[in-house]
């Protein structure tokens, strides 16, 4: 396959741009563009219109995605070519030369079911793989096997590929490792599995547990009972152990008790009563003591004070005055300060309004106020003057603009010339359109036509039997095939007949001469008896037999029937020979029995084989008069048709040409009729076509009477009067839409000029007044406003300074005066100080006033409150005397130390019995609910010196036999009892068991994977030797050349040859015969010798198949000017074979390749520059 | 009016097979499903106040040794004695290997049938009979049901039985019998065991197949659970299948024809994945992503299986948290190129995958491919050379599908990776 035309229909920055690749021969078609003249998108629009237009391509920056378009011309080798079309589109993206959908299978069988990865790898070449495949041939180490592999596939890293997998299955598993992925898979599995088994628990384990758990519960049982035994008769002899000393006191203190006396009608709280009553006595006579020595004291002391009450009495009047007093001294600081600015502020305030307007003085403010006031009219009209100066402009300028616009749209207009109405001309140009490709088909039909008319007389002639006219071959009634089926049929049956008949004749006859030849053998071999004989001879034996009794029994003479019977006359001699010969006809009979039958029945067959012969003969007449009369009637079947029929079978076959050439002569017929109207048609078309283009002024002659000269013509000349129409009627458009705009510039600059007179008249009136020109821009207006503001202001601060000073003048006066009047009235000592220090004396003499006073009243108190206190202590002292009185009455006592001694006694009988009350309690708490009175019986039961041995007894018993025993049963059944708690139905080893199910998974997964890769790798270089084995001897013949070439001959050989592993590897031989490893040759030259080999099995390849276009994109980037050159050679060689298609965007290439003057398989197409693509 | 549960094949304690878990994976969910399983049957019976529960044999894994099941068995049983349910086992073909059933004293609420012949308990209370015979060994090949009694009129018969009807695929045809001789029993219903897969046999007299309560591999998929039978005046009015598994399984199957690129084939697979998760009603799906169809994507997915099995896991966690999981990625893709005539030429690729596909597996092609094949096979886990699924490259269906495989891998790396772009 090659490609003859690649269109650039809409691709990228192209639009109907076509690359013409038809050459002679395929050719090397080199395809120059600089950078961004449309290199790269040509080579994917080639891979598009091949292989379906990428989904994200990047050249939808002009086109749409929906619009992209690229089409091709591709040619077989074959000579069979198929133009088409590919769009952007899912499905339907293939369109024929018509536009239509096209099937992808058209397409299919130029590509020779390569699918564009295969494509790409076995016809593609860059100079990245170039590069990749050269490396790669160095990391094999010249491996022939890969290299021939590599070169075979398209690949330019299979070692690295080789090397990868090699790596995967390293990393996965190794048979004595630990570390591949694999191998710690496995290991894990194990590890969980072992774990599961320590998890796990065995029936038998928990069988065991359960039992010991149950047998060492029992046996604690029944210890713990004889324990509790025990334990409680050793409780109760402690008890009585512990009771006895409490159960002795018990009965001392009961005794005392007993001694003491009769206290019972003493309250309990007679020895407090009695204390507190003492003690209130004692205290009472001291407070009286203290508080009336006090009281004796403070009265010296009251008589001794006094205060100045006139003094205290204005002690308001002196706080006020002399908190005035800090105001008073700060106010006589501050009085220049103010003085000072009043009149600064008052310089100031009158420069400024001399500046602004030097008609005004300062004093006359109101006026100043006015003027200033004016402002809310002159600040707007000021603002506004801008903005109307600025329309003003702006309005002047766009009419001028307009102005000049509207004389060139006018000039414009003249220069376009007239154009008829086009309707007529459009409308018969849409009719003939409308007709299709009206020249298409009648060439179609008369081709058509013609073909089948020459084609039918030509057959007609070499069918035969029939010379009339070819017209009149429509009308000759001929019978139908039906019928002559029937014919054949018959003539076959009549045929197949006189064959059998034939046959069984033959048949017959020759059974017939076999069976005579049997005969005459059975003949031959002695003569035969038959049944007949012997009934013949026992016959002639009877009669004799009858003719001796008739002469020997009867006596009768029978001369004439012995003579008859015998001419001898001996009629005993002749009916023994009768006998014998009887016998001997027997015995044959018997003895050659087989004989007789197959004698018998031979010559039963032979009546029965002349019979049938016989009829066979008839049959035979019948069959021949039957086919007399086919005959007769097969000739009576074409009698109609005056043909001299042929056989049936002939005439079969001769009557299917026959209609095959009357179909074709109807088809031609019919054609012919259906060219008459078309003709017709056409020719009123092509009328209307050219009066029309007449009328608007394009006549034009035409040779031909074809439709389509004039159809494209008048296409065209409406095309171009259409664009002259369309422009004629913008250029109007616009002008007309030019004038309106120029009116309503005008009319708006009138308007801004009436509004900036009115602002005038409106300005100078607002500025009467400030002394300012009529022409005083708004600024100068704004600034004499602002002096006046500011004026104003001082002014105000001036008056605020004066109304200051006065203030303070005042407030000094009437502090002196109020100073003057209080020193008279209170102490007139103080006249002679002056104001402020008359007033801080007069303070302190209040503070002092103040002071005394607060004195007294507390030496006041103070004695009231000693009063009080004596009147209370005596009360006090009453109470407690009546208290002991009543007391002394309750003891019956005369005093009260008596009193004191009763109540010692008293004590003594409450303390023994309260140590009553605890030792009972005591004792209750030992006797443990047991009585009194029963542990005093088991006190007296018992020899207090036996208990403490009995006791020993028992706790030996306990803790030396029982309780051990109990531990160690205890201990069992715990531990037990733990081992059945931890079989507590645990999940622990299911959840195990699942993962372990998982890392088994995971152990699957890997060995599934691994197994691939392996067998992968190990059958892919397998397949690598047996590619080399196949195909090295002639592969290498080709690259040899091809390398010596692209090396400019340093490398004038290739080689195989065994490395230090007794691998094949590749090896160049230099010029003197030395050879040189891959790893010897430079990286250029492995690129080289990569190419060498891609190229070699191209052309190897082109041996068995179908060529291929190669496409090559820009490979010579690395190559000096010199291997460049020799590659281009290479490759133009190559392209008288198979078409190569070299993309490069360097001019040094296109320059090589004019200087070497390649004749005609190099071709250069240049790409025109194109603007750059907007990203 | 009461109503019974009939279960069957409950495997307790039985692994998930065949599911690798990430190392961060929440065990827990995963862990034990056949317990959990199991509880939310007790759960069920409880809940619905059922008067007895059959259990139709399978109650255990014929090779699971741990006595800790028997133990959690015992411990839901006396949950169910509490509630006053009874329970009625006949043990099958894995019961009948176990060593815990051997062993076990089960609780009084719970009646396991004698091996020897064919039993009946009576339900006076409910009026109910039921019949039943436990598996004696492993492989029982006589038919049990034919030395079952007859119906007694005066109660509501139940048939309990482990068997394989006439055989059903997958699964060994013990204790064969017909629908036609069950049927004959005059039982109103016959409570079969053995076969995983649900199925109702036959209705009135109905004879029913609960399959099991929890899937355990991807070829136990859908929807697991028991049968929920009421029955009014001695017949029955309602038949219902509740579900009790806590996890599914499922084989999610994509088509990618017509995929352009491997992005739609994302797409595609993440809408089939999001199904697969609503399927799993609020459960923890386990799924097995199967691709197939012709793509032109089909050599870029099997150059770069493994990242995009990464990251279809990865779109499996961020489309159900942790309620989805993949148990295994299958690339069945097909190229579109015409592989019959890239086969028939004699260019180097073309005949290195007619050679490969011309491989026969012969007794020593494993060898001769590769002499080292056997220490690989010889060092895997026995546990995974055997069982229902084998890991067995000999075997001709696994090794159609490695020559497969090694053919996509091999085109898909050399013209992927290979250098042809």
């Amino acid at each position: 396959m090659k490609i003859k035309r690649l269109d650039l229909k809409a691709y990228g920055h192209f639009t109907d741009s076509a690359i013409d690749f038809d050459s002679e021969t395929p050719g090397l078609h080199i395809i120059y563009g600089p950078n961004e003249a449309g290199k790269s998108t040509s080579l994917r629009a080639l891979q598009g219109l091949l292989y379906g237009i990428q989904a994200r391509t990047p050249d939808n920056y002009l086109h749409d995605y929906s619009k992209l378009m690229v089409g091709g011309h591709l040619e077989n080798s074959n000579g069979k070519d198929l133009v088409f079309w590919r769009r952007k589109k899912n499905i339907g993206d293939l369109l024929d030369a018509d536009q239509n959908i096209m099937n992808q299978e058209d397409l299919a069988e130029f590509l020779h079911g390569i699918e564009e990865p295969l494509f790409t790898a076995l016809f593609g070449i860059d100079h990245e793989t170039l590069v990749s495949g050269g490396r790669d041939i160095l990391e094999q180490k010249g491996d022939i096997g890969q290299a021939l592999f590599s070169a075979g596939a398209g690949l330019s890293s299979l070692h690295g590929l080789i090397e990868t997998m090699d790596k995967e299955c390293e990393g996965l598993f190794k048979s004595s490792g630990s570390k591949p992925e694999l191998n710690q898979a496995i290991k894990a599995y194990q590890t969980i599995k072992k774990e599961i088994r320590s998890l796990a628990l065995s029936s038998a384990d928990w069988k065991a547990q359960k039992e010991t758990f149950d047998s060492a519960s029992n046996e604690l049982d029944k210890i713990d009972a004889q324990k509790r035994d025990l334990g409680a008769e050793f409780e109760g002899l402690k008890r009585l152990q512990r009771a006895i000393p409490y159960l002795a006191k018990r009965v001392a203190l009961t005794e005392q008790l007993g001694s003491l006396g009769d206290f019972s009608h003493f309250p309990p709280d007679f020895s407090a009563r009695l204390k507190e009553a003492l003690d209130s006595q004692r205290q009472n006579e001291k407070t009286l003591q203290d508080a009336r020595s006090r009281q004796g004291e403070l009265e010296e002391k009251k008589t001794k004070t006094s205060f100045r009450q006139d003094i205290l009495d204005q002690s308001e009047t002196i706080d006020v005055l002399h908190q005035s007093l800090g105001v008073q001294r700060q106010a006589a600081i501050d009085r220049p300060k103010i003085n000072a600015l009043l009149i600064e502020c008052r310089t100031k305030a009158e420069t400024v309004l001399n500046q602004a307007v030097p008609s005004l003085d300062l004093s006359k403010t109101t006026q100043i106020k006015d003027l200033h006031d004016r402002r809310k009219i002159i600040l707007p009209l000021g603002n506004r003057f801008a903005g109307l100066d600025q329309a003003l402009t702006q309005v002047e300028a766009r009419a001028e603009t307009l102005s000049k616009e509207q004389s060139r749209l006018q000039t414009q207009l003249e220069g376009l010339p007239e154009v008829g109405d086009l309707r007529g001309l459009n409308a018969a140009v849409t009719e003939a359109r409308r007709a299709g490709d009206i020249d298409g088909i009648l060439r179609t039909l008369d081709r058509d036509a013609g073909e089948l008319l020459s084609n039918a007389a030509a057959d007609l002639q070499q069918i035969g039997l029939w010379e009339g006219p070819l017209d009149n071959l429509l009308s000759l009634p001929l019978p139908s095939t039906a019928t002559i089926d029937m014919f054949v049929e018959q003539y076959r049956v009549a045929d197949e007949q006189q064959r059998q008949n034939r046959q069984d004749q033959q048949d017959s006859q020759e059974e017939l001469d076999r069976n005579g030849r049997d005969i005459d053998a059975i003949k031959k071999a002695g003569a035969v008896a038959t049944e007949e004989d012997l009934s013949q001879a026992r016959t002639r034996r009877d009669q004799g037999w009858q003719l001796i009794k008739s002469v020997w029994l009867d006596g009768e003479t029978l001369e004439k029937e012995i003579s008859e019977y015998d001419e001898s006359k001996d009629l005993p001699g002749a009916f023994e020979r009768g006998i014998h010969s009887a016998d001997e006809v027997s015995d044959q009979l018997r003895s050659a029995a087989d004989r007789v039958h197959q004698y018998a029945s031979l010559l039963a067959e032979v009546e029965k084989l002349e019979q049938q012969q016989q009829r066979l003969v008839k049959d035979a007449a019948d069959i021949a008069k039957n086919k007399e009369q086919l005959e007769g009637e097969w000739q009576a079947v074409w009698d109609d048709s005056k043909l001299q029929p042929r056989s049936p079978r002939e005439m079969r076959s001769w009557i299917d040409q026959c209609q095959e050439v009357r179909r074709n002569l109807r088809e031609g017929k019919k054609k012919e009729s259906e060219k008459q109207p078309l003709s017709e048609q056409r020719k009123q078309l092509c009328a209307a076509v050219i009066g029309e283009l007449k009328s608007v002024g394009h006549e034009k002659d035409f040779p031909s009477a074809e439709l389509s000269p004039v159809l494209v013509y008048a296409e065209q000349t409406l095309s171009e009067l259409k664009a002259i129409e369309e422009q004629r009627q913008a250029v109007q458009g616009e002008t007309k839409r030019n004038q309106r705009d120029l009116s309503d510039a005008k009319e708006e600059l009138s308007e801004a000029q009436q509004a900036m007179s009115v602002w005038t008249e409106q300005w100078v009136a607002a500025l009467d007044g400030f002394g300012l020109p009529k022409d005083a821009s708004a600024e100068e207006a704004e600034n004499t406003l602002e002096a006046l503001r500011s004026c104003l202001k001082m002014s105000a601060d001036i008056d605020a300074y004066k109304q200051r000073l006065e203030d303070i003048d005042q407030h000094a006066q009437k502090f002196e005066t109020s100073v003057s009047s209080l020193v008279n009235a209170i102490a007139p000592e103080l006249e002679a100080l002056a104001a402020d220090q008359a007033v801080a004396k007069l303070q302190a003499m209040v503070r002092e006033a103040e002071k005394a006073k607060s004195v007294l009243e507390k030496v006041v108190e103070d004695f009231e409150a000693a009063t009080e206190e004596i009147r209370q202590a005596s009360v006090d002292q009453k109470a407690v005397e009546s208290e002991l009185t009543a007391l002394r009455e309750l003891a019956r006592c005369e005093s009260n130390e008596d009193l004191v001694q009763v109540d010692t006694r008293f004590r003594d009988c409450r303390a023994t019995e309260t140590a009553l009350v605890d030792l009972e309690e005591a004792l209750i708490g030992i006797a443990e609910g047991i009585g009194f009175d029963v542990l005093e019986e088991q006190r007296q039961a018992i020899d207090p010196n036996e208990l403490p041995g009995q006791i020993d007894g028992l706790t030996r018993q306990i803790q030396d036999d029982l309780e051990p025993q109990i531990k160690l049963l205890s201990e069992k059944k715990g531990a037990a009892h733990n081992e059945l708690q931890k079989m507590d139905g645990s999940g622990e080893a299911a959840a195990m068991e699942d993962e372990a199910q998982a890392a088994l998974a995971k152990v699957r997964r890997l060995a599934d994977r691994y197994l691939r890769v392996r067998l992968g790798n190990q059958l892919l270089k397998k397949e690598i030797e047996r590619y080399r084995q196949e195909n090295q001897d002639p592969i290498l013949k080709m690259a040899t050349r091809y390398f010596s070439e692209l090396t400019l001959g340093a490398f004038p050989g290739l080689r195989s040859d065994i490395d230090d592993h007794g691998n094949p590897i590749l090896v160049g031989v230099c010029p003197d015969g030395n050879t040189k490893t891959v790893e010897g040759m430079s990286s250029g030259t492995r690129d080289q010798l990569y190419l060498a080999l891609r190229l070699a099995t191209l052309e190897w390849r082109l041996e068995k198949h179908e060529p291929m276009p190669f496409i090559a994109d820009d490979i010579l980037v690395n190559f000096d000017d010199v291997r460049s050159e020799a590659t281009l050679k290479a490759l133009a060689e190559l392209g008288k074979k198979n078409q190569v298609i070299l993309f490069t965007h360097h001019q040094q290439i296109v320059r090589t390749v004019e200087s070497l003057n390649m004749g005609d398989h190099v071709f250069v197409h240049p790409l025109s520059t194109a603007p750059a693509p907007m990203q | 009016m009461f109503r019974f549960i009939h279960a069957a094949d409950i495997h307790l304690d039985s692994p998930l097979r065949g599911l690798e878990l990430p190392e961060d994976a929440p065990l827990d969910q995963i862990r034990g499903a056949a317990r959990k399983a199991f509880d939310n049957l007790v759960d069920l019976a409880i809940q619905e106040e059922i008067a007895f529960v059959l259990i139709a044999g399978d109650l255990y894994d014929g090779d699971w040794r741990d006595f800790n099941t028997g133990l959690f068995f015992n411990q839901r049983m006396s949950r169910l004695k509490e509630e006053g349910i009874k329970v009625f086992i006949v043990s099958g073909n894995h019961d009948a290997a176990s060593q815990i059933t051997k062993s076990l004293r089960l609780p009084e609420n719970v009646h396991l049938f004698s091996t020897r012949k064919p039993e009946t308990q009576i339900l006076e209370e409910i009026d109910v009979a039921i019949h039943g015979q436990s598996f004696a060994s492993r492989s029982v090949t006589d038919d049990l049901s034919s030395q079952y009694p007859l119906a007694d009129s005066k109660y509501f018969n139940i048939g309990l039985l482990h068997t394989a009807l006439t055989g059903r695929e997958g699964h060994e045809p013990y204790a064969p019998c017909t629908i036609d001789g069950l049927k004959a029993k005059g039982y109103q219903y016959w409570a079969l065991g053995h076969v995983h897969q649900r199925e109702i046999v036959h209705e009135a007299p109905w004879i029913v197949f609960p399959g099991n309560i929890q899937g355990r591999h991807i070829r136990e998929t859908g929807v697991k659970g028991c049968t929920l039978v009421t029955v009014t005046e001695a017949e029955i009015t309602n038949i219902e299948h509740v579900p009790l598994d806590v996890l599914r399984w499922q084989r999610c199957q994509v088509d990618v024809s017509g995929c352009r690129n491997v992005d739609e084939v994302y797409e595609r697979t993440q809408s089939r994945l999001e199904k697969a998760l609503a399927d799993g009603d609020g459960r923890p799906v386990i799924a097995r992503l199967e691709l197939h169809g012709t793509t032109p994507a089909h050599q870029t997915l099997q150059a770069k299986s493994a990242h995009l099995v990464e990251e279809f896991r990865n779109l499996a966690l961020d489309l159900g948290g942790e309620g989805l999981w993949l148990e295994k990625v299958r690339f069945k893709t097909k190229e579109q190129i015409d592989l019959e005539t890239f086969v028939q030429s004699d260019e180097a690729l073309g005949s290195l995958v007619k050679n490969l596909l011309d491989l026969e597996l012969g007794a020593d092609t494993l060898h001769e491919i590769d002499p080292e094949i056997d220490t690989f096979l010889n060092k895997l886990p026995p546990d995974l050379r055997s069982g229902d699924d084998p890991f067995d490259p000999t075997d001709p269906t696994q090794w159609d599908e490695i020559r497969t495989d090694i053919k996509n891998l091999l085109i898909a790396q050399l013209l992927v990776s290979g250098g042809a772009k």
